[in-house]
């Protein structure tokens, strides 16, 4: 297609005045994976004057399946240079500008940064950027295009600081980290023994080091992890014989055998039942006919028996017997067959021993590898229903929907929403926010309070940075200077209403500007960029008081607290920000919000 | 770090609850760090053995560490490495249906409950989740080592 045809077509689509504002428009596009891919394509075919896109990694093989801008040829290269150069050729007309960069710690990206943009658009895989992108968005008061898949589901949506919905307002699922307690003597899923074979019986016997995947999520499972490294400090033992044949049939022996008899016997009668220690000799016996590789392979979509298992398990501890001792350090990949089989296999027998239901060798891959598959289908829909709702916002802002897209039960396909208001209880939405420049290093503590004060006019008022710096209750460091609390240049300082008024004032975010790019300087010491801003009260809700001090512990109804208790479910692509449930085959998507029709889609391409 | 948000305000509320009333002979306040500033995330806390019971007569010094995504996960609560317990591992960690995840935590569970909850676990043993040996064996089947060990922690934390 000419350009020139192209240019006429998006007339007719989109009108005249449209076109030209699409034209003159400067957009961020953060990421560039299998969402940011497509979107780039489709924003630099809609000719956006100027894009600006960001990636801070590099094009991997596994990229190649999804994201279209990439060849075999920029494996190892960065995703972004590559994305720009490729793009750039669709359409000569856009300038494009790449950034091989993390959006979060880079000293560039920073408030001012964002507001020399009409839009930003979200294409991350993570949530930890995804909510930096949205608070800074916020701060600077851009709009943001928030989007995400998983799967066969997807999600765009438009952030418009004060007006709908952020990407802190709806909690989020976080992964699992599994406790230690549970993972050794009470698992009951299946997760719970991959776990267990791939972080912590793979590691023991064959890893270099103790990196331990999901058992650190939180700090609270490594540290008990150790623990039990210690504790199992004799199956390290058994690496002293893992040149010798006899190394499968000892650690057998002492995982499967000795160390569940020890905790059959130690299991009083708590309601579960005693684990079953396995038998070496029985279930040689059974396996004697058994090819292990032969079932490692053409038994992968079967639940194997236990002797199945057992025949894999010998055989796949020989094979990475044989690498180990090849000096090769071993790392647990879903894609290495040996490394798998070790794992499906001794999480079927773990199974066993504990009596948990367990699954094929294909469902456990998904589990041990965390895999949900990335669909390049889902991807290019949400790309280009989010590049969509971005024009809308630049073009004629009430037409901008949020729009989930789901593929399970008998639900719809397409849920259209109109944005919804920013959530009461969220933090980041309600707080009020003012961009100031200031010299940290010469301002103190108390001058920053009674800066605040002015219109933050509240006696116990807290200061926090990651840290508490102020309190009623501590006022230790008021003479001290800010740079010297560790509050910099480019971060935020939150101020927080710690009184007990039934009225209370939200928090304010107050976020230092640096001086080279706030622009002239100012006598005062703190001097603010952007309006001073009003900041909104609510009225507390006071718990009813629980008079009785007894100790048992109650346990309140959760959902009072608007905190709301996800399914796992840990993702490899670009997730949806939003949590669309998927439990029990009911997709609901925001039952509570007008639900409009699907004929308003229009499909860009 | 707005990731922190939730998390710091509950805490806030925790520290202002916890200023207002506390159990009797408790305390917990949040260590400093190396601006000076307080740490939200790391509380320094005693624990007094209840009294009428073997424990009573110390306070047991505790580290309580509240991860990221609290009050959605729990928070780690760990005495002193080596603390003797039936269900404190090795490295101090306590391992109690409250503070578990996938047991029995709650994010509206408080402070003083965690604490009392902990008080009350040290009198009362839960003979299904052992978390060290040593103990663990001794409450079993050797209740007078059991009660010995016990009593010598006592004088140990008494001071
Ligand atoms: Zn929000």
């Amino acid at each position: 297609m000419s350009t020139t045809k192209r240019h006429s077509d998006l007339e007719r689509t989109f009108g005249k005045e449209a076109v030209a504002t699409i034209a003159s428009s400067h957009v961020l596009l953060v990421g560039a994976g299998g969402v940011g891919c497509e979107m780039l394509k489709n924003l630099v075919l809609l000719g956006f004057g100027k894009i600006t896109v960001l990636d801070l990694d590099t094009v991997d093989l596994s990229n190649l399946n999804r994201q279209f801008l990439f060849g075999h040829e920029h494996i190892k290269q960065p995703k972004s240079v590559v994305a720009r150069a490729t793009a750039q050729k669709f359409n000569p007309h856009v300038d494009i500008t790449s950034h091989l960069a993390n959006i979060i710690t880079d000293p560039k990206f920073t408030v001012s940064w964002y507001k020399g943009f009409d839009l930003v658009y979200n294409a991350l895989d993570n949530l930890e950027a995804r909510r930096h992108v949205n608070r800074m968005c916020l701060t600077a008061n851009v709009p943001l295009v928030e989007s995400g898949t998983t799967g066969f589901l997807g999600q765009t949506q438009v952030i418009l600081a004060g007006k709908t919905e952020c990407v802190d307002c709806v909690p989020k699922e976080t992964p699992k980290s599994f406790p230690i307690c549970t993972i050794r003597s009470t698992p009951s899923q299946p997760v719970h023994t991959v776990v267990w074979a791939k972080s912590f019986l793979f590691v023991q016997l064959f890893g270099n080091d103790l990196d331990l995947g999901e058992m650190d999520e939180s700090e609270a499972s490594k540290e008990e992890l150790n623990t039990l490294k210690k504790e199992t400090a004799e199956l390290l033992e058994l690496r002293d014989v893992i040149s010798k044949p006899e190394f499968g049939k000892n650690v057998f022996c002492k995982i499967f055998d000795v160390d569940i008899a020890r905790q059959a016997e130690h299991n009083v009668d708590n309601g579960r039942q005693k684990p079953d220690p396995q038998s070496w000799d029985e279930l040689e016996k059974l396996a004697k006919h058994l090819d292990g590789a032969h079932i490692a392979k053409s038994r992968a979509q079967n639940v194997w028996s236990r002797e199945e298992a057992f025949a894999v398990f010998l055989d796949a501890t020989k094979r990475l017997q044989t690498r180990f001792n090849n000096g090769e350090t071993l790392e647990f990949d879903k894609d290495d067959e040996d490394t798998l089989d070790f794992v499906v296999a001794a999480a079927t027998l773990f199974a066993t021993v504990h009596h948990v239901t367990t699954k094929s060798k294909f469902d456990l891959k998904q589990i041990a590898g965390n895999i949900i598959p990335a669909i390049a289908t889902t991807n290019a829909m949400i790309a280009a229903l989010a590049v969509q709702q971005g024009v809308w916002q630049l073009t004629s802002p009430e037409r901008a929907r949020d729009y989930y897209i789901s593929r399970r039960g008998g639900d719809r396909f397409f849920t259209v929403t109109k944005p919804a208001p920013p959530s009461s209880s969220c933090v980041t939405s309600s707080a009020a926010r003012v961009v100031v420049m200031c010299d940290v290093d010469k301002t103190k503590l108390s001058d920053l309070v009674e800066w605040v004060s002015k219109f933050f006019p509240k006696e116990e008022l807290a200061v926090l940075s990651s840290q508490l710096i102020y309190d009623v209750d501590f006022d230790d460091n008021l003479e001290r200077t800010l740079a010297d609390l560790g509050v910099k240049e480019r971060s935020f300082v939150t101020i927080m209403d710690d009184s007990d008024d039934d009225i209370k004032l939200r928090n304010l975010e107050i976020y230092f500007e640096p001086r080279e790019s706030a622009g002239e300087a100012s006598s005062e010491k703190i001097s603010n960029i952007t309006p001073i801003p009003t900041v909104p009260t609510y009225t507390v809700e006071k718990p009813e008081e629980d008079d009785d001090d007894d100790d048992e512990l109650e346990v309140a109804d959760t959902s009072k607290r608007g905190f709301s208790e996800i399914d796992s479910v840990v993702i490899l692509d670009e997730e949806p920000s939003k949590v669309v449930k998927v439990d029990e085959g009911t997709d609901e998507v925001k039952k509570d919000v007008q639900v409009e029709d699907v004929e308003e889609v229009v499909l860009l391409d | 770090m707005s990731e922190d948000s939730l998390m710091q305000k509950r805490l806030m509320e925790e520290r202002k609850t916890w200023r207002k009333s506390h159990p009797f002979g408790f305390f917990a306040k949040p260590a400093k760090d190396q601006n000076g500033n307080l740490d939200l995330t790391n509380w320094n806390a005693g624990i007094p053995g209840k009294e009428g019971t073997a424990w009573a007569g110390a306070t047991y010094p505790m580290l309580i560490t509240f991860p990221k995504d609290y009050p959605t996960k729990p928070p780690r609560c760990r005495f002193d490495a080596g603390f003797y317990h039936p269900n404190v591992y090795p490295s101090g960690t306590v391992c109690l249906s409250i503070l578990n995840e996938e047991e029995d935590w709650r994010p509206s569970i408080t402070l003083s409950e965690i604490v009392m909850g902990i008080q009350e676990l040290m009198n009362n043993p839960n003979p299904h989740s052992p978390a060290q040996n040593d103990a663990f064996a001794a409450f079993q089947k050797n209740k007078e080592e059991y009660d010995k060990r016990v009593a010598e922690q006592v004088k140990k934390y008494a001071a």
